[in-house]
């Protein structure tokens, strides 16, 4: 059986294939849910093709496709029903973030639900609007404030936490030194 | 911006732009290969059969009467005029269960006017995704389950996205082939003529009829042992029925050939080239951006937009099937992955519209469509 072939949008991937990808790693903070999720808005970009390439702008509609996919479908069972309690404040281990940079940064940022990620991912990489992004999540601008400022809240609970378990492990160090 | 908002965006734009983040090899490939297979199965269901009947339905079902100057008004659930119950219509038809061995769903693909069905065993994951099984089954016309009458090659699932079946035969994709197995037999042909894996295909009447529209030809065998012939064809093929063959020729024209004396006939149609076309006795009908448009070919030959309001109409994943009956059109969408759905039914003499849960086709005088446990086969 060959191969069809599928003209353009088979150029489109072969060129774009590694921003789309980077753009949903950023998304979903996971390689493997990162390449289903391009998989699928790629695919499904694929089908409609010729009506997405008179819009002029194909990336853009993969990029807004692999949000929506993410918020309405990519709720990971792993992360939203196998866990004992919601992620909400995940676990800070300063011991860890000394050797791993932000690595804390990073799990805290995990640790946010797929909409609230997806806002933070629209208002500072893409640069949108608050209406902009509540066009693309097909919500409010209302709602989008409120997703941003929890989100934004959890992270500086974390952050906060992480220093202030970091300054005790520090002083506590200092203690033994002395 | 605050500090912690800086973080953020550096944090998020790092990995955005990060040229160490790359996909794994042959992620490119499996997007293509998905695309492909999707766009076959699309075209599938395209695919236009021919038969009729009249507005039946599950719960709860609104039947709206004809009016306004297009004909038919578009339904509106705010507003039923009549119901249905379930009960009242299943008496009056043949259950076909789902329910295959192994704790497979059979999932219908094509209905013949002769009241055969014809489809593929169906595993369906945890998301609720249909996954594509070895073998073609048989259904209809009597109640009962589904039989088993051939077998298909694992390699060959991709490509099973159409069928068609008839008085004559029943043909299904294999790989980029067309087998076909005449009623009454066990063995099963590959036809003699190459197919695109990608056209639609149908049975009308004693012919296998299907297209290749990069050599603007259609092919016609008279049976599955039958020598192909081909002949030249002004455009892709979107329909056929009654011997007559479909052809788009231009984004407002469709050509209507006679498929035993090659007479044309040209259609006015202005469609996109998202349209889906199906055709019956006197009968050609498309739905396009959200409209059901009906071309009647005899009589008055009168044009008429039937509905602008579609089952899932723009919905992403969802594939749109027009078939058309004697008396009878039915819209029927489809999602791709998970073969939920709903439809409409149009009658034609009455101008009743029905819409309802589920998968459905036309074809003779026969209605097929999905409960959801079990397909039901009417005649009225």
């Amino acid at each position: 059986m060959t191969q069809p072939d599928l003209g353009p949008f088979e150029e489109f991937v072969e060129h774009r294939l590694p921003a789309l990808y980077r753009y949903a790693y950023v998304l979903t903070g996971d390689r493997h849910d990162a390449e289903d999720l391009v998989q699928e808005a790629l695919t499904r970009t694929g089908v409609s093709w010729r009506r997405v390439r008179r819009k002029d702008d194909p990336e853009g509609y993969v990029r807004t496709t692999m949000v929506r996919l993410m918020t309405d479908r990519w709720r990971r069972r792993d992360r939203e029903e196998l866990t004992a309690e919601p992620p909400d404040h995940p676990v800070s281990d300063p011991g860890l973030d000394r050797v791993t940079g932000d690595a804390g940064f990073a799990a805290a940022l995990d640790g946010l639900g797929p909409r609230m990620r997806a806002v933070l991912v629209l208002r500072y990489v893409d640069q949108l609007s608050d209406a902009e992004i509540a066009q693309v999540l097909s919500c409010s601008p209302g709602t989008v404030r409120s997703q941003a400022a929890r989100a934004l809240a959890r992270l500086r609970t974390t952050a906060a936490g992480a220093a202030g378990a970091a300054g005790a492990v520090a002083a506590k160090e200092e203690e033994s030194r002395g | 911006m605050d500090e912690l908002e800086h973080k953020v965006a550096e944090h998020l734009l790092a990995a955005a732009t990060d040229p160490g983040t790359h996909p794994s090899a042959g992620l490119g490939e499996a997007v293509l290969a998905g695309t492909a297979a999707r766009r076959r199965r699309r075209r599938t269901l395209v695919t236009a059969v021919a038969a009729g009947v009249a507005a039946t339905m599950a719960v709860p079902v609104a039947v709206f009467a004809a009016s306004g100057r297009d004909g038919a008004r578009p339904p509106d659930p705010a507003k039923p005029v009549t119901s249905v119950t379930p009960s009242a219509v299943q008496t009056r038809g043949a259950l076909i269960p789902r329910s295959l061995p192994g704790g497979r769903t059979f999932r219908a693909m094509a209905l013949g006017p002769d009241g055969s069905v014809l489809g593929m065993p169906v595993a369906v994951n945890g998301e609720g995704v249909q996954l594509p099984q070895r073998g073609v089954w048989l259904a209809g016309p009597e109640a009962g389950p589904p039989r088993r009458v051939a077998d298909t090659p694992a390699s060959a699932l991709p490509y099973l996205w159409t069928m068609a079946v008839g008085a004559t035969s029943r043909v299904w994709p294999e790989g980029e082939t067309l087998r076909c197995q005449s009623p009454g037999r066990t063995d099963v042909r590959t036809l003699r003529a190459s197919w695109s894996g990608r056209e639609p295909f149908y049975v009308d009447g004693g012919l296998i009829v299907w297209g290749d529209a990069e050599r603007r030809t259609i092919v016609t065998a008279a049976g599955c042992d039958a020598l192909p012939h081909s002949r030249s064809l002004p455009g892709p093929l979107v329909a056929v029925s009654d011997q007559n063959a479909y052809a788009r020729t231009r984004p407002d024209r469709v050509e209507q050939v006679n498929l035993r004396h090659g007479g044309r006939r040209p259609l006015v149609a202005e469609t996109s080239d998202e349209a889906v076309f199906g055709a019956g006795p006197g009968t050609l009908a498309w739905a396009d951006r959200g409209r059901l448009t009906v071309q009647r070919l005899t009589g008055s030959g009168q044009q008429s937009v039937v509905a602008r309001r579609l089952p899932f109409a723009g919905r992403p994943g969802y594939t749109g099937t027009v078939t058309v009956g004697l008396n009878v059109v039915v819209y029927s969408a489809v999602h791709q992955d998970t073969g939920d759905g709903g439809a409409l039914v149009v009658d034609l003499r009455t101008g009743a519209q029905v819409t309802f849960p589920g998968a459905a086709w036309a074809a003779g005088d026969l209605l097929l469509r999905d409960l959801g446990d079990g397909y039901l086969l009417e005649r009225r």
